[in-house]
């Protein structure tokens, strides 16, 4: 039963994360293989702010969340004038020399051990422990920003993010100013993985670099693919197809290393097969039309 | 000048790879990671057949690199090209091709398990010290088959009748469509082609290093920054890339510490991207590449 709370936490953790791609890669057409670089900055962040400088959660989460969301914006902003591959390309080339940051740099980072030894976070003086607890202070604040990454389709914004997707030069020639727009998604999308990062870390109790590589990321744009980029609610689908289907595998007589290897390329096949025969994602949006 | 001769080494392995990127970007537009894929296949297939059956080295070394050759053309066959029929771009079939990366590095990692092995068991090869240095056998055949296959593959593009039509495709696809020449077939050469570059690259490897399943990655990503850095398209640009890639990584070693080595070539080909996405060869212009 506690296993079944744990995976619902990371569900709950995981789909933000999505959401948050979701606003730059479904709306603003970002492909971006780095997010869950803005989750290290969250996680590295509250881990650092916490145990190096003795912050309290009240100020490290939210801290931690602003520079994910300005350095996110910054490099949107250096990036916006790329075209959709090449943009690809820089967050891939982001997302190595982070991970390789966090390993050469132990001083901050702790290395390829991390940081552990978190403390819990407390709520009117209880001390939240186990995954049921953590559920319970985790779903009303990650509801609110997922509402609000979902909801910003429909607003002006949103719609403004979806012409950049549909098409640049138009867009431009309707007055908007397409840079900003994209720094702008990329923001919204790096503060929402900053924000998931930091719960991951809070609720994990440590950091570790290998936790946020490439490999990690792919994983986020995986949930997004499936789920559908671009409609609002499809990180929760993609977050459930990627977390409990590989439950099944472990009805089958595998070592802890054969299980983590397959799930992987479980992962691998799941990205393969739906690029191939259903690259609207489960919901389903015309989103293909804009990596043409 | 020792580190010279191994950053020329290892870099060399990384041109190899990072041609058949190229070869690959040039014809069919896109980044085709499955390459990291067929360099495990080529690796493994080579240890596979090494230790469980009798037959000579330099077969199981040609089945390794055939095996490789196969699997990016049965991609091509049955992934991508359906995929671009559908009208599906470079970033759909890059991320495709990751996928399939990833699977078949971890389908390796569960099967032969994650540590590092060496196909050719203890053997040891010849060591040659000319004027202070030490190059060993293995070395010098990594740089001598190396260099001499980028040389073929840059000889190629001027042979009638497959390089032309493959430097036709790559200039204009629509138009060489229109022209009524063989698409389908350049782009099959191509993938063939490179999965055998690919393939004995991951040979050439194991003769002086240990291969491991994340090295399908890892080489991978080298390779790519080598691409990206040579220009993305000149084959020629590529080799300088790959070459700088060893160099820089093995010198980074030796100044800074070997927890930096890929941080700097990596770091590199973010600053390189940012500061000049059109790419440091300049072979493409500013204008196509901005958009």
């Amino acid at each position: 039963m506690d296993y079944l709370i744990h995976l619902l936490v990371l569900w709950c953790i995981y789909s933000l994360i999505a959401f948050g791609l979701n606003v730059g890669l479904g709306y603003a057409g970002l492909f971006s293989v780095a997010q869950m670089t803005w989750a290290a900055v969250g996680g590295f962040g509250i881990a650092i702010l916490t145990k190096k400088f003795g912050l309290d959660y009240v100020f490290a989460v939210p801290i931690a969340v602003g520079i994910g969301l300005c350095t996110a914006f910054c490099f949107g902003w250096i990036a916006a004038r790329m075209r959709n591959e090449v943009f690809m390309f820089a967050t891939f080339a982001l997302q190595l020399v982070v991970t390789e940051l966090l390993i050469a740099i132990p001083a901050v980072s702790g290395g390829l051990i991390g940081i552990s030894g978190l403390a819990p976070i407390s709520v009117f003086g209880m001390r939240i422990t186990g995954p049921t607890a953590f559920l319970c202070v985790a779903l009303p604040a990650v509801i609110p920003v997922a509402m609000l990454c979902a909801t910003l389709r429909s607003t002006r914004l949103g719609t403004e993010f979806l012409a950049v997707r549909e098409d640049e030069v138009y867009a431009q020639s309707l007055g908007i100013n397409t840079s900003i727009r994209k720094a702008v998604a990329f923001a919204i999308g790096g503060g929402a993985a900053a924000f998931g990062g930091c719960l991951l870390a809070i609720y994990t109790r440590y950091v570790e670099p290998l936790s946020y590589d490439i490999q990690a990321s792919i994983l986020i744009l995986a949930i997004v693919l499936i789920g559908g980029a671009g409609q609002p609610w499809s990180p929760i689908w993609g977050t459930a197809v990627v977390l409990f289907l590989p439950e099944v595998l472990r009805l089958l007589p595998l070592s802890d290393n054969a299980f983590a290897h397959i799930r992987q390329a479980l992962f691998g096949a799941i990205l393969v097969a739906i690029m191939r025969f259903r690259p609207k994602g489960i919901s389903g949006d015309s989103w293909f039309r804009s990596i043409q | 000048m020792q580190l010279f001769v191994d950053g020329i080494v290892s870099g060399t392995v990384c041109a190899l790879v990072g041609c058949s990127f190229a070869l690959l970007y040039r014809v069919a537009g896109f980044f085709n990671f499955s390459f990291g894929a067929s360099y495990l296949v080529a690796g493994y297939t080579l240890l596979w057949t090494k230790s469980h059956t009798l037959i000579p080295d330099w077969l199981a070394a040609v089945l390794g690199i055939v095996a490789a050759g196969s699997l990016t053309l049965v991609l091509e066959i049955w992934l991508f090209r359906p995929m671009r029929r559908i009208g599906m771009g470079p970033v759909a079939l890059f991320i495709a091709s990751l996928g399939f990366l990833f699977f078949v590095a971890h389908i390796v990692g569960a099967v032969f398990g994650d540590y590092p092995v060496r196909p050719w068991g203890t053997w040891q090869p010849v060591t040659f010290f000319p004027i202070g240095l030490r190059v060993t056998t293995g070395q010098l055949t990594i740089v001598v088959l190396g260099l001499v296959q980028v040389i073929l593959l840059i000889g190629m593009e001027r042979i009638r009748p497959i390089g032309v039509l493959l430097r036709a495709v790559a200039d204009d696809s629509d138009l060489a469509t229109d022209l009524g020449l063989p698409v389908n077939k350049a782009l099959n050469v191509a993938s063939l082609l490179g999965g055998f570059l690919a393939g004995s690259a991951a040979v050439l490897f194991t003769l002086e290093f240990q291969l491991r399943p994340s090295d399908g990655q890892s080489m991978l990503f080298l390779a790519f920054a080598a691409t990206v850095l040579g220009g993305r398209l000149s084959f020629l640009g590529v080799l300088i890339g790959g070459l700088m890639v060893g160099m820089i990584r093995n010198y980074g070693v030796f100044y800074f510490g070997n927890r930096y080595e890929d941080l700097i070539v990596y770091g590199l080909l973010l600053a390189a991207l940012l500061v000049r996405p059109a790419g440091v060869g300049g072979y493409q212009s500013v204008t196509a590449s901005l958009r």
